[in-house]
């Protein structure tokens, strides 16, 4: 009789036993995935908003008359280097195209900002070629 | 004496308690898990509203600065005599300002960043040359002040 509820009992306790590891591991996958998930999104987010940022640096110091040149410098020197140092994988790749218009008078400004998997930003942005009217 | 020791209930820590916590721990993994992802495509989400509305802002610029070049060419064409109607033709609308002598244009024209912005631009040709005046952003949806609230005035005791 004494072995039966032993016996019982340590079945009981193996069920127990079965079912939290079951809940557990159910419990950590979806955290974990989760998770993963979470950082992933968490670095494109961090990503795109500083290639937002730097595009739209770039688009204003080319409305306020600086050389295409010099933005290259900038860029070369400038935003890989500093923003992401010690992420080899996160550095932004910034690409400059100057265009003008046909008759000359408005000078265009593409900017590409990326990275190895994905192309965070494209925006052009104008200035007239004589420079802005300044108010 | 052994048998009044052996009658009182022992609190013993066994299977049950260990995987009630268990339970717990897993739980408040899923749920912080949950919580950080729900926290960080909030983050995206206003990452990308932001991204879209910049695009959208360059965008407007650009052609706003496309009509600027042109009124620049308007401006410094001697043959141009009537400004309001050239720059009609634009899209901008142009106001005569001053006296006999001291005449000046005042042009303003808009450009839609989105269906709640737009960008305004004015420019003021004077003495020939054309320079910008205004240059901003404003929200389309007009400002309604509903003025329910009964305010003193601080002049008729409210009664």
């Amino acid at each position: 009789m004494k072995t039966n509820s032993r016996r019982s009992n340590s079945a009981v306790a193996l069920m127990e036993l079965l079912i939290i590891i079951a809940v557990f591991a159910v419990c950590c996958t979806a955290g974990l995935k989760a998770i993963m998930t979470a950082d992933s999104e968490q670095s494109y987010a961090e990503q795109l908003s500083a290639a937002t940022n730097i595009a739209s640096d770039i688009a204003e110091q080319y409305k306020a008359g600086t050389d295409i040149s010099e933005l290259n410098d900038t860029v070369s020197h400038g935003y890989e280097k500093k923003i992401f140092e010690g992420k080899e994988n996160n550095t932004l790749h910034v690409t400059l195209n100057e265009r003008f218009s046909q008759d000359g008078s408005v000078s265009y400004l593409d900017i590409t900002v990326s990275d190895d998997k994905y192309t965070y930003t494209q925006i052009t942005c104008a200035r007239t070629s004589g420079g802005e009217p300044n108010g | 004496m052994d048998n009044s020791k052996s009658s009182r209930p022992r609190l013993t820590l066994g299977a049950g308690i260990s995987s009630l916590i268990i339970i717990f721990v897993a739980l408040s993994i899923a749920i912080f898990s949950v919580l950080i992802l729900l926290t960080v495509r909030q983050d995206l989400e206003s990452a990308e509203i932001d991204a879209a509305f910049r695009k959208d802002y360059y965008a407007a610029d650009t052609k706003a600065t496309e009509t600027l070049a042109q009124l620049n060419i308007i401006c410094s064409d001697i043959s141009v005599t009537d400004y309001t109607e050239a720059a009609a033709e634009l899209g901008v609308t142009a106001s005569m300002q001053g006296g006999r002598g001291n005449t000046s244009v005042s042009f303003s024209w808009s450009e839609e960043v989105n269906d709640a912005t737009e960008l305004q631009c004015k420019a003021l040709l004077s003495n020939g040359s054309l320079t910008i005046t205004a240059w901003n952003t404003v929200n389309k949806e007009a400002y309604i002040n509903s003025g329910s609230l009964p305010i003193w005035d601080g002049e008729n005791l409210p009664q």
